[in-house]
């Protein structure tokens, strides 16, 4: 070379240069789709390993030019890049500059688009934690959406990983839903329609639009989560376990249902959404769900597995006839137990110290460990031509057992029975009914109208009601639920009734601001009733305090500590006989006037 | 915008002369010792007093007689040397190519879409500035040196500080051209992005495309979000640069008396009210992204012609008058340098509490004392414009619906003890954080004199100017209305707006603080390679610029509760993949690796003292958040670049008179 004139080894530079481009482009060269999607040419080799990777962008039209030349500036450092860049979006949060650390957060993802973890976190730290740095909630909302924007920018960059979607559907649902600024929020988000322009390029505005409500957060969060659902279908891998990730959808329309009703009088659309809601929630149970031990089960599926096992086991008593009788006299009859832990097990569980509740405990355990073993046990004395199918038998109702205690497990774990009650309860008339009531009365309540309002006149003494006043309308609601609660009494126990607990003591508290006594005649006494045995400690009387109260009042005993303070004083003068009818007069009226559209049972 | 030292020339002239003058010594002390040294070695310890000496006494004549017209001569050949090698077309060529794909990386629907665009035109126009100063002048001396052609000057009657002289002027000359051309294109490329206007949406451009407000909500039937208070119907604006806006017809009413609107062409209707008042109908635009469009308004009537007009809000440049001083006065009373600290961990701003339940008043106040408080400092006087920036705490959540309230009173300084106190009634204002809120402060406010001793002297309104501040000094005290609710400030948070200066003087201006730098790190590319080869002098200076860059944080690094250790420690645990804050077993190689780690972190935290400190010559953000760049700043940042300039050029000489080829 040394020989060589300059101009030559130019030459040669440049023909070994345009030489080893050819290889390189070879290997480098992205892949290519036609104008359907379809894959035309796999492209190099480098294309091949990225897409079976996940890693990055492989196709041609997926490349961010800004991504790539943000990588390639960094000359290799990119680690470095990263770590400058975080340090720096630190910083200015730290500093409150936080439209700044939006910028660098944009910049960050350009070089590490593929870290899944980065858009979630990032995106977190601006719809959570700087949002909540702000006093005004019209700004709080600005920072919610920047970070759900944020996030929804990773999805072309991790398009087969539904995790950057889920987390989408998480932030929208629960902090535009669930937060403290939700009413405002979800006021917001209906007339937003820059944002909802900005999310079009995933999600369709219209597909979460309510009927008559406009855009809905909680229904934008069903979008999403069926998106993920979509990349689930379509082969990519689920990340998270099948119970919640398949939980997910349902859970949106019943959140919505929830959210609607405290903002609307519930009305035919939101019973609309209840009903959709239900029927998500009966498919989810009907949902075959594989836990991590690769147990298959469905929500729906106690009742069938039970009668299976049932089954399973005749078919095993068949084969072993009378052993398994045997086998459990035995074991009790073997059984020594001690008359400490006995006496601990008998005990009802409220009554007792911790040291009996451990001894009964572990009696209990030892029980089912006898129980587990005992199908196994009955297949091993099965005669010898049987054995065979005895065991298979044994195995089938182990089986079967691990499957019932999953379903337990996991539908007590998302309340699953309850929830599918409810869906149902509120979607049925009994249930719009009681929170069309319900909400009116709410309604009057704000209004701070406690009392009817009323014309009296004064010849006839007849009193026309003009407008009903919260008390009224309460107690009416009441009765709606007292009805559903007939239709649906396995939510006497859950959140509902907790619920319901709470409105009931604020129904007491009104009371106590009008100065007016407990009706005798309260529809949901028995609930409170219940919620009393049940160790909740509500500020309404049960039927036995009222009782008690009747015969102090009656002069029967003295002074009655347990009620002090708790129920209001009576009227200071008792009811005459006339105010006794007029009230009686009043409440019937109060019935007739409700309207058709009041009740929809009626109609 | 974040503002912590507020630098007087005055006050920072004498510490820096004196500083500069004692390293001016050290060096010289220092440089004799080891130039003797070395001319021992050579000549022998007698002969070396003769060498060291004949290069003191040289040293004399050659600063004293420098020739202008010599430098000039060295200046223009070291310009042609360095456009001969197309550093300067690359380093331009580099600058147009990230103006032209920088829109990639640029949100213009932005919260505020100014500070991007500035930033990013001043962060890349200081990157290659400076990387353009240290590749011009790491090479220049070395290349001439290796390739034999510094001889064609040498062997002229030139003296070595003309050499340097030269060479510093010449790519400083350079570098100032090419820097002026960036930030002209700098600033035409912030105009054109941020220019823009919006129409109207709906079908005509008249109130035909306005919808009516719920007056009792008083809620947007638009956005669903709050509008103002005296707004009567709405309108959005078409989708421009990433925003739209919302307009509003408000009715101003005023009485009949009173002056109408200073701005008037938005008035689309005007009707006298019972009463003798008269309302206002006008047409306004709501601002976004830090700017709004003013609105013209073409007839009367719904008929009227609605038009926006361009973007109003961007290039600015406040001129603020800070106070002197911030003290805070805690919940017992008791005066304080710094406010309550809320748990954040930044604590630039000191809080203020309203109060709690168990104690409702509490006395917590922020005091910010202005001196020179005088009539003439301000453009407009009747109204003055009192801007803030203010953060809040909630200790509970409260009324999320409403901000927290803050409370203003002006209040007299007397110069004696004995002069009468001249206090402002109560000014309430709604907080609007993070945001800089304009409160109108009327020249008139109403207020009471009270003697000494605290006895009420006469009540009435009394002039800000004349009688708050009669002697220049007024006493602004800012407190918290809400009870367990806090306010938090810095002394830069709150100031008087004294007016704006030109946008493009004080574009300028930032430019200067890149030239203050870029012309450092020449003069240290020139002096460096007046004795290493051109990769330790690129090398030198590139270590030089990271740590102008990142002083604070090597300074931090020297702090003793930093987790992680030091280099030498943080090292084994990032290659043994340890956490930073277990502690190694205590034994002698922990030890050893400590004392190393002190010794290294010493030795960085001594290098930021001989390395200019960038943040003082950095005027970004000033140009981000559309504030002045004060003259005290410039005359700090210039006197640094003189002082540095000075020295380097000092140690050029010196080190080139060693050399072979100088003599």
């Amino acid at each position: 070379m040394k020989n060589l004139s300059p101009a030559v080894t130019k030459i040669i530079y440049l023909i070994a240069i345009g030489i080893l481009i050819i290889p390189l482009s070879l290997v480098a060269l992205p892949e290519t789709r036609d104008g359907n999607g379809n894959i035309k040419n796999q492209g190099g080799k480098l294309s091949v390993l990225r897409n079976e990777n996940h890693l990055s962008q492989a196709n041609l039209s997926e490349i961010d030019p800004a991504s790539e030349t943000m990588k390639l500036a960094s000359l290799g450092l990119r680690g470095i890049a990263v770590s400058t860049l975080w340090m720096q979006a630190m910083d200015h949060k730290e500093k409150e500059e936080y439209d700044q650390l939006a910028s660098t957060l944009k910049a960050l993802t350009k070089i590490q688009p593929n870290f899944i973890k980065v858009w979630e976190f990032q995106a977190h730290n601006l719809a959570y934690n700087v949002s909540m740095e702000f006093d005004d909630y019209e700004y709080r909302y600005y920072w919610v959406k920047k970070g759900i924007g944020f996030l929804k920018d990773g999805v072309p960059y991790n398009k087969t990983d539904h995790r950057v979607t889920d987390s989408l559907g998480f932030f929208t649902g629960n902090k535009m839903g669930k937060s403290d600024e939700k009413v405002s929020f979800r006021r917001m988000f209906r007339q937003d329609d820059e944002f909802h322009q900005e999310m079009s390029d995933f999600i369709d505005p219209e597909s979460y639009e309510t009927l008559g409500y406009g855009h809905d957060s909680w229904k934008m969060a069903y979008q999403w989560y069926d998106y993920s659902r979509d990349l689930v279908d379509q082969g990519n891998p689920k990340r998270t376990n099948d119970m919640m990730f398949y939980m997910h959808r349902p859970a949106q329309l019943r959140n919505q249902g929830l959210s609607l009703q405290t903002e609307y009088r519930t009305q035919e659309k939101i019973q609309d959404v209840w009903r959709s809601a239900s029927e998500e929630w009966r498919e989810y149970g009907e949902e075959q769900l594989t836990n991590s031990f690769g147990t298959t089960y469905t929500m729906e599926g106690m009742a069938r597995n039970e009668k299976l096992l049932e089954t399973y086991r005749q078919q095993l008593d068949d084969l072993a006839p009378g052993v398994r009788d045997e086998l459990i006299e035995e074991m009790t009859s073997n059984l020594t137990i001690p008359a400490e832990t006995l006496e601990a097990w008998e005990l009802p569980a409220d009554q007792r110290t911790d040291h009996q509740t451990a001894l009964a405990r572990e009696f209990n355990r030892a029980l089912n460990e006898s129980d587990e073993k005992l199908d196994a046990k009955i297949a091993a004395k099965a005669k010898p031509s049987d054995s065979f199918e005895a065991r298979r038998l044994a195995l089938e109702i182990d089986a079967i057992k691990e499957k019932l205690i999953t379903i337990n497990r996991d539908s007590g774990t998302i309340n699953f029975e309850f929830w599918k009650s409810r869906t149902g309860a509120e979607a049925s008339s009994a249930g719009v009914a009681a929170r069309d009531a319900l909400y009116d009365a709410e309604e009057m309540k704000r209004r701070s109208i406690y009392d009817d309002e009323f014309d009296r006149d004064y010849k006839t003494k007849e009193i026309t009601i003009t407008k009903k006043g919260a008390i009224s309308l309460y107690l009416t609601s009441f009765e709606r639920w007292h009805e559903l609660f007939n239709q649906f009494p396995e939510l006497k126990k859950g959140p509902l009734s907790d619920d319901l607990g709470v409105i009931i003591d604020e129904f007491y508290g009104m009371l106590d601001t009008v100065n007016r006594g407990w009706p005798t005649d309260f529809p949901l006494q028995n609930l409170i009733d219940e919620r009393a045995q049940q160790g909740e400690n509500d500020k309404a009387p049960t039927t036995e305090e009222l009782e008690e109260q009747e015969s102090w009042l009656s002069g029967r005993s003295g002074k009655n500590p347990t009620l002090e303070g708790l129920i209001p004083p009576p009227t200071v003068d008792e009811p005459d006989q006339d105010q006794s009818e007029q009230d009686q007069s009043e409440q019937e009226q109060s019935e007739q006037d409700q309207s058709p559209t009041d009740d929809p049972e009626e109609n | 915008m974040v503002v912590e030292n507020f630098p007087q020339f005055s006050q920072w002239i004498g510490p820096g002369l004196l500083l500069f003058g004692l390293i001016l010594l050290a060096a010289a002390l220092l440089g004799t010792f080891f130039g003797y040294v070395v001319a021992a070695f050579r000549h022998g310890p007698f002969e070396a007093f003769y060498v060291v000496a004949q290069v003191v006494a040289q040293a004399i004549p050659d600063f004293l007689f420098t020739s202008p017209r010599r430098v000039w001569a060295i200046a223009r050949l070291s310009i042609k040397e360095a456009m001969h090698r197309k550093v300067i077309l690359v380093t331009f060529g580099i600058f147009a190519a990230s103006l032209l794909f920088g829109g990639w990386f640029m949100n213009a629907s932005s919260e505020k879409p100014e500070q991007i665009y500035v930033n990013f035109v001043l962060w890349g126009t200081q990157l290659l500035v400076l990387l353009m100063g240290m590749l011009l002048s790491a090479f220049s001396l070395p290349e001439d040196i290796k390739n034999k052609t510094i001889y064609t000057v040498v062997t002229k009657p030139v003296r070595a500080t003309e050499i340097v002289f030269g060479r510093i002027v010449g790519f400083g000359l350079l570098g100032t051209g090419l820097l002026a051309l960036m930030g002209l294109i700098s600033f035409l490329f912030v105009w054109r992005g941020l220019a823009h206007t919006h129409l109207i949406a709906g079908e005509t451009q008249t109130l035909a495309s306005f919808v009516e407000i719920d007056q009792d909500t008083m809620l947007s039937r638009i956005t669903g979000r709050r509008v103002s208070d005296n707004a009567i119907m709405e309108a959005e604006t078409d989708v421009r640069n990433g925003h739209k806006h919302r307009l509003e017809l408000i009715e101003d009413i005023r009485d009949a008396n009173a002056p109408p609107p200073r701005y008037a062409a938005d008035v689309i209707e005007k009707e006298n009210l019972p009463g003798d008042r008269i309302v206002y109908r006008r047409v306004i635009c709501n601002p976004v992204g830090g700017h709004r469009h003013l609105v013209t308004v073409e007839g009367q009537g719904r008929d009227a012609k609605i038009s926006l007009g361009s973007a109003v809000g961007y290039f600015r440049a406040r001129v603020p008058l800070y106070a002197e001083q911030l003290m805070f006065i805690d919940p017992t009373g008791q005066l304080k340098r710094t406010g309550t600290n809320v748990g954040k961990t930044w604590g630039y701003r000191g809080f203020v509490d309203g109060g709690n339940s168990a104690i409702h008043a509490s006395m917590s106040e922020a005091r910010f004392d202005f001196n020179n408080f005088q009539e003439s400092r301000f453009r407009e006087t009747d109204i003055v414009p009192l801007e803030m920036t203010l953060s809040v705490f909630r200790t509970y959540k409260a009324d999320i619906q409403t901000r927290v309230t803050g409370g203003l009173r002006f209040e007299s300084i007397p110069d004696s003890e004995l002069d009468n106190v001249v206090t402002s009634e109560l000014l309430d204002f709604e907080t609007n954080e993070y945001t800089i809120q304009t409160l109108p402060i009327p020249r008139k406010i109403v207020g009471k004199v009270t003697s000494p001793d605290g006895k009420l002297v006469s009540a009435g309104e009394y002039d800000l100017f004349n009688d708050y501040a009669k002697n220049g000094k007024l006493r602004l005290r800012l407190t918290c209305r809400d009870l367990s609710q806090y306010i938090g400030v810095s002394r830069a948070d709150v100031y008087f707006r004294a007016g704006d200066e030109v946008y493009w003087g004080n574009f300028l201006k930032g430019y200067l603080g890149i030239w203050c730098q870029m012309i450092i790190i020449i003069a240290m590319g020139v002096a460096l390679s007046t004795f290493v080869s051109a990769p330790v002098t690129m090398l030198g200076t590139l270590v030089i610029i990271i740590v102008g860059f990142f002083t604070e944080f090597i300074r931090s690094m020297m702090e003793p509760e930093v987790v992680g250790g030091g280099p030498v420690e943080s090292f084994i645990r990032v290659v043994t993949q340890q956490n930073m804050v277990t502690e190694f077993e205590t034994g002698i190689v922990t030890t050893l690796i400590e004392q190393t780690d002190l010794l290294l972190v010493n030795l960085m935290g001594a290098v930021t003292y001989l390395a200019p400190d960038f943040s003082q010559l950095n005027f970004a953000e000033f140009l981000t958040h559309g504030y002045s760049i004060d003259t005290q700043r410039i005359l700090v940042a210039l006197a640094i670049t003189c002082g540095f300039c000075v020295g380097l050029s000092i140690l050029g000489y010196f080190a080139l008179k060693t050399r072979e080829i100088a003599k």
